[in-house]
């Protein structure tokens, strides 16, 4: 194999790659990408067996072949070669040399065919969607699901179809985000579950730049395609919690107020919550919240709100963090607290637009 | 019809021959070859040998042979001691009540004489002529005169010829041969003075001092390097009492092989006690790690039963808890920071010997002080004054020590280096901020008394088995204290509907399981307690610098103080070593000065 490349082209597909290969390691050859020369251009392939990534860019290929490298090394050695003009070739034995002016690198790589095969998808299911919508609704979920490996199974963001509806809904057992769209949507039978570090990977996808943006589902897969490249991650295989069994009916104590005034006062309050704990008690009567928190080693903090409520006075407690996290993604200036009681599931949402519901279960300060 | 039937069946029972019985027991007390030495080295004890040796082959399965010098016996003894529940040693009924001697039960010669070939020869000291006695399979073969030296031999052949059974389920020689040296480890601590010598085909094992102590035994059998890295262990009220070595955290096994567990002397295996261990070090040392311990609990007869089962290597204590507290609180005594070694040269310099005595007393307070988990060394209440004397003369002096630590530089961004008369330090950057951070938490969490807790939006299901179910009723009430709110769900189920805020974002359900696991087992709620200084170290380590990183030198010093205001064992929670010492001679003798 042997090919000629421009540096700045390859490191910006080696930099998408380099995001997606396994840290920890576990199989040598995930440390490393598989370089496909053909034809007039290079594809460029790295796994981590949950996120798969495939890349592609012109080249002047002299003599067609394939070879893996360690994807770290390889990045490093291009991002710091002397000329714009890279050199790369490689014999059969498994060296291969990286030429840029007068460096010359000899890197020893692993056998190509231990490389896991890229997951098969059918080009034809693509679909166009709108990136601004998924790109939302992502970022108003994922912070809710759930970082605990041993519950595999809300490790991620549930996303299914109802009727022209898309929702998703991520949950750490202890709130849940749940965000409804209208919006132009692949083929999708049954609610799938897109793990963390995919969903991760989709958003920065969605970040980079402008272009078109394609979906397909297959049975363990989500295929995702922008311009020549394309992310293929794997599905987790699990059940999702039945979620709208635990979305309260009849909270009938209604505290509506501004947002910016809630969050604000939060970040506040809490900054003198125990450690971890991070609770904050919410004092609530009659057009009046007073957010509290102590901390027997430090002292205790106060605030106080205007709000409008006319029900009965109650106390509740509330991780401090749960409640910031969503008010820093609705995005509208009115919100609304529904509550019930002191031990019952509250709902947080914007007090004038529909489409997007948070759930969080009170502390018991 | 079914009269019939019934009346055949009733004539199926027999009692079996004497032969098949004895055989059939032969299976509970010889289990491997192992339990043959073990037998056979119990009776050379109780027969007061000063000197034993015992020589195999094959893993013991081709010979076992034990020479001892003791007492010897007549030949009608000798032919006696092979008859089933033959013994010198128990007499009357009550008598099983005070057991003194190893053996009691009867069992052993003629156990193993039923599953292999025996020739015993024996003489008792200032006889002309001595006795040999061959028994094959259970049957004597041969009785006659024999010249021999004072004492027993024992000599057993082809362990479980006629057993083809047993002899199939043998492990590998090298797993026998283990088993063997492990048996012999046991005995050689639990008696010091008796000289014991180990050989595997031919070739010495294990060959340790004459007439030694516990300390030099345990050099005779962990090498010599272990002395400087244990510390001896005292502690009792007279009815009940311990004695022993612990060592530094850094001996620790992922296993329980390291600790040596007596209990009047005799090698037990107990989780209870296991747990109390472990429980004394879990400030020290991580989860799943077991320090290396031998420990003789000394109790009267009548409070704990040995006859549980026939190798004898379980026993029933009659009140486990105060054992429990008695260990686990000893431990933690001894590893408090007026110990650590590397603190201990410099403390012995400054400590007067009446604050030594005073460490003495702190001690024993703290075991009677009352029945109340303990919680922590620094808050407990009701401290008389010169405790809090003691206290205030450690802590200066720790506080001293590392005021007076200069720090001379970083090393790979990862150990600061620091000098004081005449030693040279290295201290585990993360290792320290991480303890420091713990103990602060630590220190937060106990003076609070508090536990808020987190309500879960999807309560959790939890499947207990019987045991689990019972010891989760009944100790509710410490389990809520602790923030946690679990509801029966019908049969074996429960549902954790709250769990303490500290633990979200951590499976609870295992953490559950495991609690109540410790339950079960010990009998009591000690490491409820243990469990939060776990959850509290996880995110201590994630509080602090991890990895390389450049200090200033203010930030050096500040890490350095910051150590001598934490009460900790030289360890970082994890059981690794924060601080390590090197003398000068040391590093005089690296360069050939010495």
């Amino acid at each position: 194999m042997k090919f000629e490349i421009e540096r700045d082209v390859f490191l910006k597909i080696l930099q998408r790659a380099q995001g997606v290969v396994e840290k920890r390691n576990t199989m040598p050859i995930l440390a490393n990408i598989l370089i496909t020369a053909k034809r007039g251009k290079i594809e460029v392939m790295a796994t981590d067996l949950e996120v798969s990534i495939k890349d592609q860019c012109d080249a002047v290929v002299a003599k067609e072949g394939n070879i893996t490298i360690n994807a770290r090394k390889l990045f490093e050695i291009i991002k710091e070669a002397p000329e714009d003009k890279i050199d790369i070739s490689a014999e059969g034995s498994g060296k291969i040399i990286i030429k840029s002016g007068k460096a010359k690198f000899n890197i020893v790589g692993l056998p190509v065919d231990e490389f896991p095969s890229f997951p098969a998808y059918d080009e034809g299911e693509l679909f166009r969607i709108a990136p601004d919508v998924l790109k939302d609704m992502i970022e108003k979920t994922v912070f809710a699901a759930s970082t605990d490996e041993t519950r595999y199974n809300i490790n991620g963001v549930f996303v299914e179809k109802d009727g022209a509806n898309i929702r998703m809904v991520a949950t750490d057992g202890h709130r849940l985000a749940l965000i409804e769209r209208s919006s132009e949507w692949p083929k999708l039978d049954k609610g799938v579950i897109l793990p963390r570090k995919g969903i991760l990977e989709l958003k920065k996808f969605l970040e980079s730049g402008e272009g078109a943006i394609s979906l397909a589902f297959t049975v363990n897969n989500m295929i995702v395609k922008k311009d020549g490249t394309i992310v293929v991650i794997r599905l987790i295989d699990g059940e999702f919690p039945d979620y709208k069994q635990v979305i309260p009916k009849g909270n009938d104590k209604k505290i509506g107020l501004e947002r910016i005034d809630l969050l604000s006062s939060l970040k506040r309050v809490s900054l003198l919550s125990m450690e971890k704990g991070r609770g904050v008690k919410f004092g609530i009567s009659k057009g009046k919240l007073e957010l509290s928190s102590s901390n027997p080693d430090v002292g205790e903090a106060r605030e106080e709100i205007n709000v409008d409520y006319k029900n009965d006075e109650m106390d509740v407690g509330f991780n401090a963090t749960y409640m910031m996290e969503a008010l820093g993604v609705i995005d509208a200036d009115k919100v609304v607290i529904e509550l019930k009681d002191r031990e019952s599931p509250a709902i947080l949402k914007s007090a004038t637009a529909a489409g997007y519901l948070y759930v969080v279960m009170p502390m018991r300060i | 019809m079914s009269y019939h039937h019934s009346v055949l069946q009733c004539n199926k029972i027999k009692i079996m021959p004497e032969s098949l019985a004895i055989k059939i027991s032969a299976g509970e007390v010889v289990e491997r070859p192992a339990s043959v030495v073990k037998e056979l080295v119990e009776n050379s004890i109780d027969a007061k040998a000063t000197d034993i040796s015992v020589y195999i082959h094959d893993g013991g399965r081709k010979l076992i042979r034990v020479i001892d010098n003791g007492e010897g016996m007549t030949r009608d003894d000798a032919v006696v001691a092979f008859e089933r529940h033959a013994t010198s040693k128990l007499l009357k009924e009550e008598d099983l009540y005070s057991i003194h001697t190893m053996g009691f039960r009867g069992e052993a010669l003629p156990s193993i004489a039923s599953v292999s070939e025996i020739v015993l020869t024996t003489k008792i000291t200032g006889e002309i002529t001595g006795s040999m006695v061959k028994v094959k399979g259970g049957i004597i073969e041969e009785v006659r005169d024999a010249g021999c030296a004072d004492g027993t031999t024992v000599e057993a052949r082809d362990i479980f010829f006629n057993t083809p059974a047993r002899l199939k389920f043998m492990r590998s020689v090298a797993t026998e041969t283990g088993h063997i040296a492990d048996t012999i480890t046991r005995l050689a601590l639990a008696y010091p003075a008796i000289r014991f010598r180990l050989f595997n085909n031919g070739s010495a094992m294990l060959k340790s001092s004459v007439k030694a102590d516990l300390r030099i035994r345990i050099a005779d059998v962990f090498g010599r390097d272990f002395l400087k890295d244990i510390i001896p262990l005292e502690a009792g009220n007279g009815v009940l009492n311990i004695h022993g070595f612990i060592a530094m955290p850094e001996t620790a096994y992922s296993t329980t092989k390291g600790l040596f567990i007596y209990v009047n002397n005799r090698w037990i295996r107990d989780r209870g006690i296991n747990h109390a261990i472990t429980n004394g070090y879990r400030n020290v040392l991580g989860q799943g790690k077991y320090p290396l311990v031998v420990l003789f609990i000394t109790i009267a007869p009548q409070n704990v039963d040995v006859n549980v089962h026939p190798t004898k290597c379980e026993v029933r204590f009659k009140s486990p808890k105060s054992v429990y507290e008695l260990v686990s609180r000893a431990i933690e005594a001894v590893l408090a920071p007026s110990h650590v070694s590397f603190l201990k040269s410099y403390e012995r310099k400054v400590l007067t010997a009446e604050v030594r005595e005073g460490a003495v007393n702190y001690n024993n307070a703290s075991h009677n002080s009352s029945a109340v988990p303990l919680i922590d060394e620094g808050i407990e209440g009701g401290l008389q004054a010169s405790q809090q004397g003691l206290e205030e003369t450690v802590a200066y002096t720790k506080e001293l020590f590392f005021r007076e630590l200069e720090v001379i530089g970083q090393l790979w961004q990862e150990y600061l280096l620091c000098e004081r008369e005449g030693e040279f330090y290295i201290i585990d950057q993360h290792a320290a901020a991480e303890r420091s951070a713990f103990e602060k938490l630590k220190g937060d969490y106990y003076l609070n008394r508090r536990v808020s807790s987190q309500l879960l939006l999807l309560p959790q299901k939890i499947e207990l088995s019987l045991q689990e179910k019972e010891a989760i009723e009944s100790s509710m009430e410490a389990i809520t204290d602790l923030g946690f709110d679990i509801e029966p769900f019908g049969g074996n189920t429960f549902i954790v509907r709250a769990v303490p805020e500290i633990l979200s974002g951590i499976d609870c359900r295992g953490l559950i399981k495991e609690l109540l696991d410790d339950l079960v087992s010990s009998e009591m709620s000690f490491r409820i307690e243990g469990r939060l200084d776990a959850i509290l170290m996880r995110i201590a380590c994630h509080s602090v610098i991890r990895g390389k990183r450049i200090l200033s030198h203010e930030e050096r010093k500040a890490l350095v103080i910051r150590l001598s205001q934490v009460d900790f064992a030289g360890n970082c929670p994890h059981g690794r070593p924060v601080i390590k010492a090197i003398s000068k001679f040391e590093i005089e003798k690296m360069f050939k000065r010495r």
